[in-house]
């Protein structure tokens, strides 16, 4: 069996998060630099930075009790045995 | 830097119409997020039926809850985009010029100009049961410029803005035969 650290699954969600900052500044820098911040873009870029916001704190709030220095399973030669196995296809 | 100066404005220039899309346009957008929102929670009432215990899992939890996360941030991130393209999508009519900017997703804008007394002929169509109801449609622009044709679509009260610009046009074109 190949097990790798949990917490490596933090590191593909923090590279996520570095991709949406980075798209995410493109386009208020979009809006700043053509000097359309009106009231209606103001809202939206208010509403889309609070929604940011609620989903990563709820995120952090649903994740409290993960251990993450426990190792995760990548490959188990179990799995394609069992899955080729005709017991589990006859079940 | 705003837009007057992102367009270079003339000193003796001045803006008389800024017109984007109809609002209405962003209807289908909004009703396609909402659905993408509400997929998620289908899935989760799924899973508590069929696959309860991946609910409990040591590592299915985790990793359903950060792809939910990632999937949630995705939407709305693609949201915005989506408006701030459809905001930064803009018609500038000056007493001078007639500006297109066309934003294509994040890294791709054109512009558009005419000089006002170039315009040959403009027409204006509002085609479909829900333009009609809100008033807007497209805009053909002749001109004898270097863009012979602008087509700028779905622009509120396009037959009172198409008289509004060729009315422009033609005292832009009184000032140009006077002013050779």
């Amino acid at each position: 069996m190949v097990t790798i650290p949990f917490y490596n699954v933090l590191f593909v969600y923090g590279f996520f998060l570095l991709t949406f900052i980075t798209f995410a500044l493109f386009d208020i820098g979009h809006l700043a630099r053509t000097g359309t911040f009106t009231f209606a873009s103001f809202l939206v870029t208010f509403l889309f930075l609070a929604a940011t916001a609620i989903i990563i704190w709820i995120t952090w709030n649903l994740l409290p009790d993960v251990d993450w220095a426990m190792p995760m399973p990548i490959w188990n030669a179990d799995w394609l045995r069992n899955f080729l196995s005709p017991n589990q296809l006859i079940a | 830097m705003v837009i007057t100066a992102f367009i270079r404005q003339k000193l003796y220039e001045h803006i008389v119409y800024k017109v984007r899309r109809h609002i209405i346009t962003l209807v289908p957008a909004i009703l396609g997020f909402l659905v993408l929102l509400a997929i998620p929670v289908a899935l989760y009432l799924l899973i508590t039926r069929l696959f309860p215990e991946l609910l409990l899992g040591a590592f299915s939890y985790p990793l359903l809850v950060l792809a939910g996360s990632i999937y949630y941030l995705s939407v709305i991130l693609f949201f915005y985009t989506y408006f701030v393209s459809f905001y930064l999508d803009l018609l500038i009519v000056t007493n001078d010029r007639l500006l297109h900017i066309e934003q294509q997703g994040l890294f791709a804008r054109t512009i558009s100009e005419v000089d006002l007394y170039k315009i040959q002929d403009i027409t204006s169509a509002i085609d479909g049961f829900i333009p009609s109801i809100f008033n807007y449609g497209n805009m053909l622009i002749q001109t004898a410029g270097a863009v012979e044709k602008f087509i700028i679509t779905s622009v509120p009260h396009p037959e009172m803005l198409r008289q509004a610009i060729l009315d422009l046009a033609e005292a832009d074109r009184k000032f140009h035969h006077s002013n050779p």
